[in-house]
């Protein structure tokens, strides 16, 4: 019971703290946007986009609870040790922090690129690139939970 | 098929011809502007087109105005898929001329600021009505007439409302004051009540301070008459009246909006007009003659040349072709299939106009990187499906590009889907033998399998960048760059290859390979430790950069992990999709209202997980190009070709 109690504290922190880190990021970039919708209502589209960016994050969070739920079952969930418990909720660690941190930190690069849409509707590629390098380390951190789930339970 | 050949361009013509020349090179949208490289004085010209310019966009002014009075009025129509997407007005190749004949601005302006004033003057006054009306209300104890309630010779009536909890304390003060004076309570509401106050007027003086102390708000009630009750009942129907007349005006607007799209025709003519006196500022002129500088492709040059010739033969047309180091623009070149990649290459930057066009070395990888990252095969048939049929309905341009994009994502998608047995999250064990047999391997059950297939496209790409570079050097004559910073390091990385996939994978690689490939490694290490450096002209540093040099090892080796993303994309694609089919089963268990939360959670769930994947597919593998292959060979920078066409927004006119 012990084992189980531990492997959803790590799905959960996986799930919850993304989460986290989308619903902060995407605020961010929210606002920055509302505030060039003000001015000019049809850059909508394309704003609405930026601020879906440090959505991915959330979404990570609950592909990891998934993969945990996954492997938990697999080890017959009641029945996983407590060793394994842990070794579940370290696993879930990286994704956990990645997704709150990048989620936050990619949040205030969309909406600095809010503004550059405003000046220069134009560079908005660019703006969206500066935002995927800060995610591509929430997808390691995804990567590497989902690496260490496999090592459960050996 | 890459970076077109550009020719700079000299046109010298007689003012005359000005116009005429003008919109002809606007109709054939050929020529990229520039500044004259040869100084002109600005004189009286400049000062006439500038003038002429603020008239065109003073009447555009007006224009605009017309357009956003009449949108809400105008007709709803039935809505088509082909309206939707071209909402464009579609003209016959003769229509415009007419149209803009029969048009007069200044009577449409006129009629709609007409309308426009009536409408709001008569919003105010209903207004107005209303809350005149709603403040007799309080005054229906009255029984007298409303305009009879004015100061006599000797008297005056003060009409106020106080504080409900004020109106004890203000009776004891007023009758303490003055005895001159008499105060009726008339109604309440809320917390405030209706008096009226009368008194002499030699009381002034001493009732009004009362008042004012107790902050009594004066209530005026002039243009009502009869009693309260009749006042405010004839001023409903006022108002109502006035409703109707909006209606009215409404109508007519409703006439005039019938005729929209004459506005939005006449709209884009005068901002075509804008554009061509504003591109006359960027000409040179003498007393007579006109000069336009700019750029124009190779191909195109022999058409403008015999148009210009056909309206003023006497034009003189120099052109020549870009010098070294000239900034020439650019405009990309691609064959149909690789014509929206264009789309992945321009949103990073162009590339200089002496550089090779990366689109056709981008294009497999995107699609690739892209299906593995969507990497369901029932979602690719889907989008392929559905950006199939935008496209066919879409006109010419970057929204159909990017559909045809879409639909080659489309299909790399199901082929990976194929492969890897993802179909809309469904466990394959239950799939019909015939999708089973396309499975090589199932990510969710062999990750590392998955990893090692992205992590070899990785370093296929990161090879492919460096020996794009070491063409493009050996095409230069720089056989000693090409050689050794890249050739040497494609066999390098190559020997390493199965040593990391040995020592940090853990993978099992034959001994005899790896005895070579170590000793094969060391000796490119070696050689990258003697020539690294060799541009450094410092002997110490010589030795000490070419074992820094080594040091990009590092960054290889972050590139190839860079490709990951791909795996935990497709990974995620899967078990969301998973996850949907999940939710779906449990509310299939709900009495009644199941089977179509069942239907709505299914297809909300699979597209929103399509969009979402479709996304970060997009950006991701468009990441991969611009990071992790671009860095290899390419520099950018080159300015964007921006032809003098016409730009019309709200309307187009078919091919003759």
């Amino acid at each position: 019971m012990d084992g189980l109690m531990l492997g959803l504290a790590g799905a959960a922190l996986a799930a919850g703290l993304a989460g986290t880190g989308s619903a902060i990021g995407t605020g961010i970039a929210g606002q920055a946007g509302s505030g060039v919708v003000a001015e000019d209502p049809e850059k909508f589209g394309r704003l609405l986009l930026l601020q879906a960016l440090p959505g991915t994050q959330g979404i990570y969070g609950i592909v990891g609870l998934f993969l945990a739920i996954g492997k938990m079952t697999a080890l017959g969930l009641t029945a996983m040790t407590a060793a394994q418990g842990w070794q579940v909720l370290f696993a879930c660690v990286p994704l956990a922090i990645t997704g709150l941190t990048s989620g936050i930190a990619q949040g205030k690069v969309s909406g600095a690129a809010c503004g550059l849409v405003a000046k220069r509707p134009d560079e908005m590629g660019k703006g969206m690139i500066f935002a995927i390098v800060v995610e591509t380390y929430a997808v390691l951190g995804l990567l590497g939970t989902i690496l260490l789930l496999q090592t459960v339970g050996a | 098929m890459a970076v077109s050949r550009m020719r700079k361009i000299q046109i010298l013509a007689h003012k005359g011809a000005k116009d005429e020349m003008v919109s002809a090179l606007r109709e054939e949208g050929a020529l990229h502007i520039t500044d004259p490289t040869i100084e002109f004085e600005r004189g009286s010209d400049e000062e006439a087109r500038r003038d002429n310019e603020r008239d065109l966009q003073a009447r555009q002014g007006k224009l605009e105005h017309l357009k956003d009075f009449l949108k809400p009025y105008i007709p709803k129509e039935k809505k088509t898929l082909d309206t939707m997407f071209n909402p464009r007005v579609v003209l016959e190749p003769d229509e415009l001329a007419g149209i803009l004949e029969g048009f007069d601005l200044d009577e449409w302006y006129e009629r709609v600021i007409e309308l426009e004033s009536a409408m709001r003057g008569a919003e105010a006054e209903i207004g107005r009505k209303q809350s005149l009306a709603a403040e007799l209300t309080h005054w229906v104890g009255v029984e007298a007439a409303v305009e009879e309630l004015t100061d006599t010779r000797l008297v005056s009536v003060a009409l106020v409302t106080v504080e409900s909890s004020d109106v004890a304390d203000l009776t004891t003060e007023l009758t303490e004051t003055t005895n001159e004076s008499d105060l009726v309570e008339v109604s309440s509401a809320g917390s405030s009540t209706y008096l009226a106050v009368l008194f002499l007027k030699s009381a002034e003086s001493s009732v009004l301070p009362v008042l004012k102390r107790y902050n009594a708000r004066w209530v005026n009630l002039a243009g009502a008459t009869g009693t309260p009750e009749e006042a405010a009942a004839a001023l409903m129907e006022e108002a109502a009246g006035l409703r109707a007349r909006i209606e009215e005006l409404k109508e007519q607007a409703g006439e005039l909006a019938r005729e929209h799209r004459t506005v939005l025709v006449v709209l884009d003519d005068g901002a075509e007009a804008v554009a061509k006196k504003v591109a006359e500022e960027r000409f040179g002129t003498t007393r007579e003659t006109f000069l336009i500088e700019g750029w124009i492709r190779g191909r195109d040059e022999e058409a403008v040349r015999a148009r210009l010739t056909e309206i003023a033969p006497e034009v003189e047309i120099s052109s020549r072709d870009p010098e070294k180091g000239e900034n020439a623009p650019v405009d990309l070149h691609n064959s149909g299939a690789i014509n929206p990649f264009e789309f992945v290459t321009t949103l990073y930057g162009r590339p200089a106009y002496s550089e090779r066009d990366p689109t056709p070395l981008l294009a497999p990888f995107f699609i690739v990187f892209f299906g593995l990252c969507v990497s369901d095969g029932g979602y690719g048939v889907t989008l392929a499906a559905v950006s199939f049929f935008l496209m066919t309905k879409m006109q010419p341009g970057g929204g159909r590009q990017l559909m045809k994009l879409l639909m080659m994502g489309g299909i790399s998608t199901a082929a990976v889907g194929a492969v890897t047995g993802g179909w809309f999250g469904i466990d394959p064990s239950i799939m019909p033998a015939w999708l089973r047999s396309t499975i090589v391997m199932n990510p969710l059950e062999e990750p590392m399998k998955m990893l090692n297939v992205v992590f070899i496209l990785g370093i296929i790409q990161i090879m492919a960048g460096l020996i794009i570079k070491m063409v493009a050097d050996f095409k230069e004559g720089h056989w000693r760059d090409g050689i050794l910073d890249q050739l040497l390091w494609v066999l390098f990385l190559a020997l390493l290859v199965p040593l990391g996939y040995s020592f940090i994978l853990g993978g099992s690689v034959p001994d005899g390979v790896m005895a070579i490939c170590g000793k094969g490694a060391m000796v490119a290490g070696a050689i990258v430790v003697l020539t690294g450096a060799r541009k450094n002209r410092n002997p110490i540093m010589k030795i000490l950069g070419g074992v820094l040099k080594l040091y990009d090892i590092v960054g290889y080796f972050g590139d190839v992990l860079s490709y990951a993303r791909l795996l935990a994309l497709g990974l995620a694609t899967g078990a969301i999709a998973m996850a949907i089919n999940g939710v779906a089963e449990m509310a299939s268990g709900i009495p009644i209202v199941g089977p179509i939360a069942v239907v709505l959670i299914l297809i909300g769930g699979h597209l929103f997980n399509l969009a979402v994947n479709c996304l970060g597919g997009f950006v991701h593998s468009a990441r991969l190009q611009y990071l992790e292959f671009f860095s290899k060979f390419f520099t950018g920078g080159g300015s964007a070709f921006q032809p003098f066409r016409v730009e019309k927004r709200y309307s187009t006119t078919k091919r003759e």
